[in-house]
């Protein structure tokens, strides 16, 4: 019975579980925690370009970058709820997000130039788009499907925001993304 | 500076991902900040100066942490 287990008992058959997913057969969960991981770091570093952005799109994306942790901090907690409802144990430690991240943040990003902030914040977003797109793709195959829903859904919400945030930069939405470009090449 | 696209089994665990490109970017002759793994494609870019480090070099690096290359292209950049 899991209540004859203490607390660090139980952690520990937790991670023993969660690393034997992850170095054989990874689903859907271990590569959400990588999301929330992500989700985690955007927290501070969208915060960080909110408080430090300057020049003359100040106002606007000092209010553009509100919305975005505000969006951001909400789909940290749908996407948790919804493993939970699945049966799965998300990371809720600051440790674990930051063992699972994929983003890196850098406290002379205070000077950068707004758009070089843009473009940041475009490939932390992409990057969590390519780890969302496995997820959902996994989720498919475990039948998953409210799961999968919901992880379309944060898929959509990165979609639209990289396509906005390209727009400011006077680009097109898959413009410079490695991950969508022609494979016609070779 | 030569322009190397490497394509890779499917990569299983975003840490799979972060060992690939630390163990990429610190070879010596690579353009540190043009290496990029891209997790669903399962692909290695990766800009690097020929007379320091061959593209053989490149693939043994990864090949040791045990991800098998399929195939590399390898263009002038």
């Amino acid at each position: 019975m899991a209540q004859d287990k203490t607390p660090q008992e139980r952690l520990q058959e937790e991670q023993e579980h969660k690393e034997h997913v992850h170095h054989t057969k990874i689903n859907a969960a271990a590569i959400a925690d990588h999301i929330l991981g992500n989700i985690h770091t955007l927290h501070v570093k969208l915060h960080q370009y909110h408080w430090y952005v300057k020049g003359p799109h100040f106002f606007s994306l000092h209010d553009k970058l509100e919305e975005l942790y505000n969006a951001n901090e909400e789909w940290f907690d749908t996407i948790a709820e919804r493993l939970l409802v699945s049966g799965h144990k998300p990371a809720s430690t600051t440790a674990e997000f930051e063992k699972y991240t994929m983003l890196s943040e850098d406290p002379a990003d205070k000077y950068l130039k707004a758009e070089e902030m843009v473009e940041n914040v475009v490939e932390d977003f992409r990057s969590t788009r390519e780890f969302t797109v496995r997820a959902i793709r996994l989720a498919q195959e475990e039948g998953d499907d409210a799961l999968e829903d919901t992880l379309i859904a944060f898929k959509d919400h990165l979609d639209e925001s990289i396509w906005m945030l390209q727009a400011f930069l006077g680009k097109e939405a898959l413009e410079d993304d490695d991950a969508y470009e022609d494979e016609d090449e070779d | 500076m030569s322009k190397a696209t490497i394509t890779l089994e499917t990569l299983s665990c975003p840490s799979c991902l972060q060992k690939i490109e630390s163990a990429v970017k610190g070879l010596d002759g690579v353009d540190q900040s043009s290496v990029k793994v891209l997790f669903n494609s399962s692909k290695v870019k990766v800009n690097f100066e020929e007379d320091k480090v061959t593209i053989e070099e490149i693939e043994k690096a990864i090949e040791d942490l045990g991800y098998p290359v399929i195939k590399s292209k390898v263009k002038a950049a």
